[in-house]
């Protein structure tokens, strides 16, 4: 992964992140954290697409698609998920609540 | 008086003498060569096949050795022929207190006044609409309707949890599946394969395991949860664009 981002990202269009990010990302529209990529902090947006790995938790208002080898930690908030078999998952679950 | 026998002429089949013999007689001996002959008339009637009437059976599987015989689909009971355990084959329907273990073969419906209090209950289907205050085993599943309570846990195929139903268990549930929609509460809820948590469901649980999840918009979960480490072959991703298009729907 070449690309490193120090501090937090910001995206009001649909996007993949393709980066070590240690911070946090908030995007109102729907994102891809590809794998390989690494996010430190929370990721907020409206659909998310995880492939990669965030530490910090997600908070997506819509959907939320853990794939197979995608690793998340602390906590899940979503209205409605999906978390396909070989996803790794370790935190708190808030969904739909 | 005596009435008299009626008699025939009989005649021998090795030598042709022929002798008087009872109508009814079945068998006799020639009184001339001593040749032993059977009544024509019994033995046309013997050779007559008695045809059985085909029994439909099924398999069954000890629940205690697993060793597989086979017996009649209506039979109610029957012993294992390796270990010998007693199997009981047809359904159960508690309706008040039971107290004691059961172990059946077949359906277990624990009525919305009923309450199982015996330490384990293990069937192949459980339809729970009371209480339990003992462990549940269901091998193929374990549904929920109504208003149920469970004191200890429970495992099984399949856990099935009825739209409007409510589920209370005070200790684990450990199912193969699960598909969950109305609601569950629960100490710790761990499924080997998929959960399925529908549009109306919801699920409080203080842990949850499992190996893949799927909860419809609408559903409701909140706990903590884990999946399950498990090897699966890596997919074949489609194009970022795919992606982006997959998340919105």
């Amino acid at each position: 992964m070449g690309l490193q981002i120090a501090g937090s990202v910001g995206l009001d269009h649909d996007g993949v992140i393709r980066a070590v990010v240690k911070g946090d990302i908030r995007s109102t529209s729907k994102l891809v954290i590809a794998r390989e990529s690494v996010v430190s902090g929370v990721v907020h947006a409206r659909d998310i697409r995880l492939e990669g790995r965030v530490e910090g938790g997600v908070e997506a208002t819509g959907q939320l698609w853990l794939v197979a080898g995608s690793v998340l930690r602390t906590r899940c908030v979503a209205k409605a998920l999906q978390i396909d078999a070989g996803a790794n998952f370790f935190g708190e679950f808030k969904v739909g609540e | 008086m005596a009435t008299a026998i009626a008699k025939v002429e009989v005649s021998c089949p090795e030598c042709g003498h022929v002798q008087m013999e009872s109508e009814n007689f079945i068998s006799t001996v020639c009184r001339k060569c001593s040749f032993y002959f059977k009544s024509p008339l019994v033995s046309a009637s013997s050779k007559k096949k008695t045809h059985r009437a085909t029994i439909p059976k099924r398999e069954l599987t000890c629940a205690d050795c697993g060793a597989v015989q086979m017996v009649a689909e209506e039979a109610q009971s029957s012993s294992c022929l390796e270990c010998g355990r007693h199997l009981e084959l047809g359904h159960r329907l508690i309706e008040g207190e039971l107290l004691g273990n059961l172990s059946l073969e077949g359906e277990l419906e624990i009525g919305p006044r009923g309450n199982f209090g015996g330490a384990k209950a293990r069937a192949a289907r459980i339809l729970l609409k009371g209480r339990a205050s003992g462990f549940l085993e269901a091998a193929e599943w374990l549904r929920v309707e109504g208003q149920a309570k469970m004191k200890l846990g429970a495992k099984g195929g399949e856990l099935l949890i009825s739209e409007g139903a409510v589920l209370e268990a005070g200790d684990t549930l450990a199912f193969q599946s699960a598909k969950i929609e109305g609601e569950l509460r629960c100490e710790k809820l761990m499924v080997e394969g998929a959960v399925w948590i529908g549009p109306r469901a919801r699920v409080v649980v203080e842990g949850i395991v499992f190996g893949e999840m799927t909860l419809e918009s609408g559903g409701r979960l909140s706990g903590f949860g884990e999946v399950k480490a498990k090897f699966v072959e890596a997919r074949k991703e489609p194009p970022i664009e795919e992606k982006i298009s997959e998340t919105s729907n």
